[in-house]
């Protein structure tokens, strides 16, 4: 009896050594739009730059990182997230960028999964993937307005206003600052001032001259009336 | 002026009692047999508004690189004035123009074909059954009583499906009735997206017995190499590069002249930024998922005199890009 239950257990033990068992694999793809996408000057929007799939069958983690390649390297607000995936499973890869520099932006995003390894002594082996994505940051198009009365304007009246605004607030401070720059253009006023003690004297000079005028003029015009 | 109306009067009435006479003549006059036929013809079906979705439908991708491995509708209206009963089958034709033509054999690198059969309401994949997704396909059904439908084809195509930009991707659809009258769409197309995947058949590495300031390199226990497979769609090259240097702090073993890598050929020292792997660059895609191409990468280590014992550990990075 014993030898049968030795038998059996033993008959057992090889026929599971020899069947295939499912072992844990890391399977790791991605898909790279490799795309060219146009971001609005301060605007902020989700771009879909890769799909990525777990082709084996254990979750994995995957850790994903933005590396800019292009000299105006702080035209994007990166996004270094995570995402997971279950075995079978793929995803969409959206970045959020903001246009933060007119120009060119071109960049990588990196994946780098990596799978549960408890138990498992060593150094891990890490599967990888790369998308890449490239920026045109540009000013938005203008829009045209279309007033309550249809008429439609080529540009925004945001265009029209602070000029109207902008102009004669400008005009006022350079005359402003040609005030304080040049005291003999002020006005009478400003002549009064102490430490111009010649200006009195000036006045009164001046006051006698435009009363001869006067009386000048007064006289011709009499003149002239007699003659006729 | 009153005779005159009287007359014609009586000129009427006598009108309208000859034509009722000659009606009746007409109508009851004879009794005989006259065979009618009337012959209607096959009239011929039409394929209109065909458009390439993705599976949410709210992106149009028809031109756009489409991914792999990933569900696209393509979506059509089909109208036969005899009821959409006359119909015999829709087939859908997708292939790479340049590197195979509409009618080849299909193959997952660059030719599938959708068929749909009105007498048995079946709709196949001759390229396989995981290239058709048949919940999300959409049909009259047998005997279908309308004259016009709108069909949904809900598709994927393989993980080594060719890469391509553009709209290099053709797609053709066809239809034909009973009678052999058809009609065909040649308007959509498509790119693919590059596609690289990696499984990793060692999932760890390491080495033991290594004394320090020996010159010979040791490659890693086991066979000797780091192996893995690759799927892509295009030709491939394969990177690597190490976290850093491998440390039990607060010893470190530094990468710079101590940690190598190479396929074949001269070994490169390993660094932090990927760097190709020589003999695993510039390689052919394969043609099919269930074959992927199997491929290592051989490591060398020297521990420099002086180096204290114990584990010290790093993490091995390997990726795929397109050549």
């Amino acid at each position: 009896m014993k030898k049968l239950l030795l038998l059996l257990i033993s008959t057992f033990l090889l026929v599971y050594a020899i069947l295939p068992h499912a072992s844990a694999t890391v399977g790791f793809g991605v898909s790279d739009y490799d795309a060219t996408v146009t971001v609005y000057y301060q605007e902020t929007r989700k771009v879909e730059c890769a799909r990525i799939y777990n082709t084996g069958n254990e979750t994995l983690n995957v850790t994903i990182s933005w590396t800019s390649s292009s000299p105006s390297a702080n035209a994007i607000g990166p996004t270094v997230t995570w995402m997971i995936l279950l075995p079978d499973e793929s995803k969409p890869v959206t970045l959020t960028v903001t246009g933060l520099e007119m120009g060119f932006c071109n960049g990588r995003i990196d994946f780098v999964c990596s799978a549960s390894r408890e138990g498992q002594g060593g150094n891990p082996n890490v599967a990888g993937g790369t998308a890449h994505l490239r920026l045109s940051i540009e000013i938005k198009p203008v829009q045209n307005t279309t007033s309550p009365s249809g008429f439609t304007m080529p540009f925004p009246i945001e265009y029209l206003l602070i000029p109207l605004l902008a102009i004669p607030s400008s005009i006022g401070t350079v005359l402003y600052v040609k005030r304080r720059k040049h005291p003999s253009i002020s006005t009478p006023k400003l002549a009064k001032q102490k430490g111009q003690p010649n200006d009195k004297h000036v006045r009164k000079e001046l006051m006698k001259l435009s009363k001869i005028l006067q009386e000048t003029r007064d006289s011709e015009t009499s003149d002239d009336t007699l003659a006729t | 002026m009153k005779q005159k109306r009287i007359k014609l009067l009586v000129a009427i009435m006598t009108l309208c009692l000859v034509s009722s006479f000659t009606v009746a003549i007409a109508y009851g006059g004879s009794e005989g047999n006259s065979p009618g036929t009337a012959h209607v013809a096959s009239a011929i079906p039409a394929i209109t508004s065909p458009e390439l979705w993705n599976l949410a439908e709210d992106t149009n991708e028809n031109g756009q690189p489409i991914t792999v491995s990933t569900e696209y509708h393509l979506n059509f209206t089909i109208a036969d004035a005899n009821t959409l009963a006359d119909l015999d089958n829709v087939t859908i034709r997708f292939w790479l123009d340049g590197t195979a033509t509409e009618n080849d054999t299909d193959a997952e690198a660059n030719h599938y074909s959708y068929t749909w059969v009105e007498a048995t309401d079946t709709w196949a994949s001759l390229t396989g059954a995981g290239y058709i997704v048949q919940d999300n396909c959409e049909d009259p059904g047998t005997a279908g009583s309308v004259t016009t439908y709108e069909f949904r084809l809900g598709f994927k195509v393989s993980r080594v499906a060719l890469y391509a930009t553009a709209s290099n991707w053709k797609v053709s659809i066809f239809v034909w009735d009973d009678s052999d009258n058809g009609d065909a769409d040649q308007t959509l197309g498509c790119g693919i997206a590059f596609y690289a995947e990696i499984g990793m058949t060692d999932s760890t590495h390491e080495w033991t017995g290594l004394t320090p300031g020996v010159s010979i390199n040791e490659t890693v226990d086991g066979d000797g190499d780091i192996d893995f497979t690759v799927l892509a769609n295009a030709n491939w090259n394969a990177t690597t590069k190490a976290s850093g240097d491998l440390t039990k702090a607060p010893d470190t073993i530094p990468l710079l002249d101590n940690l190598y890598f190479n396929k074949t050929g001269v070994a490169v020292n390993m660094e932090t930024g990927y760097l190709d792997i020589p003999g695993l660059t510039n390689q052919n895609p394969p043609t099919a998922e269930a074959s992927p191409t199997a491929t290592n990468e051989v490591l060398y280590l020297c521990v420099p005199g002086g180096t204290p014992s114990g584990d010290y550990t790093y993490t091995l990075y390997i990726n795929i890009i397109k050549a």
